[in-house]
């Protein structure tokens, strides 16, 4: 071991050292503030283990259903190069972009491949332990169903795992190849762009499954029906199995052989040629930090035009900064951004929306997924809003004289303005393609503003935390998303059938149901106001 | 041994630090002053590698900053002006660490953990993270950090920040006996009668460049003025203190 890390360049002691700190780093890091509820990174992963084995245990009828193998796997290793993509894009970029450990590491004697190895050991660590996860059920699924062959269910899972570590090696490498190709002082508009263009990436082939999961067709990756296929990387991966299996045409040798050989190319490339100049462009970006921000009162108007209380200023100004000058916040906002087009996309591809107040029978379908974003979007920027590295600074909300409780209705109210507005006003001009009835889309758009903002509502009450008071736990962000994908979908789906069913029918019903939310969402205004002044009574700044 | 010559760093094309050449030999304490945002902190990052040089050379114990970083790291213990520390970590957990990531034996190591933990007076906390130590511990533990390898070479950025009377005379005597020892200190701070006291020889920087060097005699003598806090304020351009107070209160005042 000792002499291939040396063949390699890589200092085997300094290496195993800052691995382990850095995974009991990321376990014990807990979101120490004000409003502590001492979440730790370690929760944080064990919540992601298991949604990811729930995940892979929910393949399981899909695979037994469709009863083809081909399929099985080709699904397995689409989702999980989408799953590693976005578990990236969301959450991981940083450990590679922005290493937060480089003040304190940086004046140590490391070599610049060592400290690369070790980035790319943390996120491998996570990446591989999820896809493994994933992949158990269904690697037990097709050893039994190969009847115990014993090589079957170990080539299933090096597939996926293989699948897996590609992805992450392909997404570092773009990564680090932009660091050093880009100069530091544009840098972070670069990352910023490649970030949407990578999440572009990620989604369109998250796209391919609704499609899959709804109608599961045995033929669906059958790479000579459909030739398009294998310009796929999920198929080159997914062909290996069909050696295994002994039944591989030319065609699957040969994408089997693509998958091996981008394999080791991106890994020597990042290895071999990267890894030597890492430090060097770390450095470039820190030097680009040290050097200051610019002024940025440009277009600071339009954050302040609905700001009428101090609070409400503070804010705005906050947090439209910290996206121009926080990378992380503003990598991981670029990040989601992307999805509500693709959502927008497949929520209307099934055809014309029906309007409400006509049709109030009609089922949600894939339509689902338009509506989902309503409630779901807001939900994951908040998250984002109370993370920062820069947490300790929030000292500064304990030792001012605002009113804290109207800080966190600001923060709340800021991301309704900036965020659910404009995306309903896009979603009204949707509904009116559809309806060609202006009174209709506004009504409907008033009704789903009114619910999104109490959804918001109730997600600050659950945890009323300041803006960016907590720090950045790693795989927080992805837990909050993993859980909010299978809670929110979950209420949507019985709650808007409930409100087309019962509100839309009468002027009297739509009536009543906007008293009720308005009454709701002005009882957990107060609410939140009283839980905000909880949590102060017991508040000890520890940061 | 430090030794620049005409090192300059620009952060978009404004000057830090401008053509500074420096030379502080073995066995000396050199005071690096300066008003903030002088440069001060620059070149001692430059000189740890924490920065690239725009232009110009730095030899750090014989090796070009530039040309062979790994082996000057080896080579130099480093105390930063803010506590960059993994908060996550013990104490001991974080002195190992360190400790791997330069090579020491491990049971020299432990040892030598355990020596300046007891002699900072922490060894108590040794267990405890370190997000639940004060400033002035997480102080002596950067201290700690910063000698635990023996280093040739030391880089001290405010290294008395926080440190109780007790501890801040023990950094003092200890930086006396080093230098004495041969080591080469480059010691920055703003307390000037610590400057004073401790090193055997001061360089004040002012807007990125080098104004003047030499002893504290030396500068007193070449700026006419009795003290080193005189000399600093008429080098560095500062107004007299009462007149700074006065616009200071104005500005207080003012609607």
């Amino acid at each position: 071991m000792n002499n291939l890390f040396e063949w390699l360049g890589v200092d085997s002691r300094q290496w195993a050292a800052l691995s382990k700190v850095a995974i009991k780093r990321d376990f014990r890091q807990s979101s120490v503030s004000s409003f502590s509820h001492g979440r730790t990174g370690r929760g944080a992963f064990v919540t992601l283990v298991l949604f990811y084995l729930i995940t892979g245990l929910a393949f399981v009828p899909v695979f037994l259903a469709s009863g083809d193998i081909n399929f099985s796997i080709n699904l397995l290793v689409l989702y999980t190069m989408f799953m590693v993509g976005g578990l990236i894009l969301v959450e991981y970029h940083a450990v590679v972009v922005s290493p937060d450990d480089y003040f304190v590491l940086a004046f140590r004697p490391i070599s610049s491949r060592t400290y690369f190895f070790v980035k790319l050991t943390n996120i491998l660590f996570y990446v591989l332990t999820f896809t493994l996860v994933l992949a158990l059920p269904a690697t037990v699924t097709f050893w039994v169903n190969s009847d115990f062959h014993p090589m079957f269910g170990f080539a299933t899972l090096l597939i996926v795992l293989l699948a897996s570590f590609a992805t992450a090696m392909g997404i570092i490498l773009l990564y680090t190849y932009l660091m050093k190709r880009i100069g530091a002082a544009r840098l972070q508009n670069a990352m910023a762009l490649f970030q949407i263009a990578l999440a572009f990436v990620v989604y369109s082939s998250f796209f391919v499954l609704p499609q899959l999961l709804s109608q599961p067709s045995p033929d669906f990756f059958d790479v000579e029906k459909r030739t398009w296929l294998v310009f796929m990387p999920s198929t080159w991966f997914a062909s290996c199995l069909a050696i295994v299996m002994g039944n591989a045409s030319w065609l699957l040798w040969l994408l089997a052989l693509a998958a091996v050989v981008i394999t080791v190319s991106i890994t020597y490339f990042a290895l071999a040629k990267l890894s030597e100049s890492y430090s060097e462009s770390v450095m470039s970006a820190f030097s680009a930090v040290s050097a200051g921000a610019k002024s940025s009162r440009k277009f600071m108007k339009p954050f302040l035009l609905f700001a009428r209380a101090q609070e409400e200023r503070v804010v705005s100004k906050l947090i439209r900064n910290q996206f121009l000058h926080d990378n992380r916040f503003k990598m991981a906002v670029l990040g989601i951004l992307p999805l509500t087009f693709f959502y927008l996309f497949l929520g209307i591809e099934d055809g014309p929306l029906p309007d409400p107040f006509l049709e109030p029978e009609f089922e949600l379908g894939r339509s689902g997924l338009l509506y989902l974003l309503i409630f779901l979007f807001p939900m994951m920027l908040r998250t984002f809003v109370t993370q920062s590295d820069a947490y300790q600074a929030s000292w500064i909300f304990h030792a001012s004289p605002v009113d804290v409780r109207r800080l966190v209705i600001a923060e709340k109210n800021f991301l309704m303005i900036y965020f659910v507005l404009p995306f309903l006003f896009i979603l009204g001009a949707v509904f009116y393609y559809f309806f060609g009835d202006v009174l209709h889309v506004l009504l409907h758009i008033l009704i789903l503003g009114l619910l999104a903002h109490l959804f918001l509502q109730f997600a600050f009450l659950y945890s009323p935390d300041l803006p960016f008071s907590r720090p950045n736990i790693r795989g927080s962000r992805s837990r909050h998303l993993a859980i909010f994908f299978v809670v929110v979908p979950f209420i949507i789906y019985f709650l808007l059938p409930f409100v087309f069913r019962y509100v839309y029918n009468s002027s009297a019903n739509y009536l009543v149901c906007m008293i009720t939310v308005l009454t709701v969402s002005i009882i957990l205004e107060s609410l939140i106001q009283v839980r905000v002044s909880a949590y102060l009574r017991k508040a000890e700044f520890t940061g | 041994m430090i030794q620049c010559e005409q090192l300059s760093k620009s952060f978009d094309g404004k000057p830090a630090v401008h053509n500074l050449s420096l030379v502080v030999q073995s066995g000396e304490i050199l005071g690096f002053l300066g008003p903030n945002g002088a440069g001060k902190s620059t070149t001692v990052k430059m000189f740890t590698g924490l920065l690239r040089p725009t232009s110009g050379t730095a030899r750090i114990a014989g090796f070009d900053v530039a040309r062979d970083p790994i082996e000057v790291k080896k080579r130099i213990g480093y105390v930063p002006e803010t506590a960059a520390l993994f908060e996550s970590l013990t104490a001991w957990e974080f002195l190992e660490l360190i400790s791997e990531l330069h090579h020491l034996d491990r049971q020299l190591a432990s040892r030598r953990i355990e020596e300046f933990l007891s002699l900072f007076g922490i060894y108590e906390d040794k267990d405890r993270h370190l997000s639940t130590f004060s400033k002035g511990m997480k102080q002596k533990l950067l201290i700690a950090a910063a000698l635990l390898h023996n280093p040739e070479v030391l880089f001290l950025d405010e290294p008395l920040n926080g440190l109780d009377a007790n501890a801040a005379l023990i950094i003092k005597e200890l930086l006396k006996k080093m230098a004495g020892q041969g080591k080469t200190i480059l010691f920055c701070s703003h307390i000037l009668e610590v400057v004073e006291r401790v090193c055997t020889r001061i360089a004040i920087i002012h807007k990125g460049e080098l104004i003047t060097q030499g002893t504290t005699a030396e500068i007193a003598r070449q700026t006419q003025q009795p003290t080193l806090e005189r000399a600093f304020g008429k080098l560095t351009g500062v107004r007299d203190a009462s007149e700074y107070t006065e616009s200071f209160l104005q500005a207080l005042a003012s609607e």
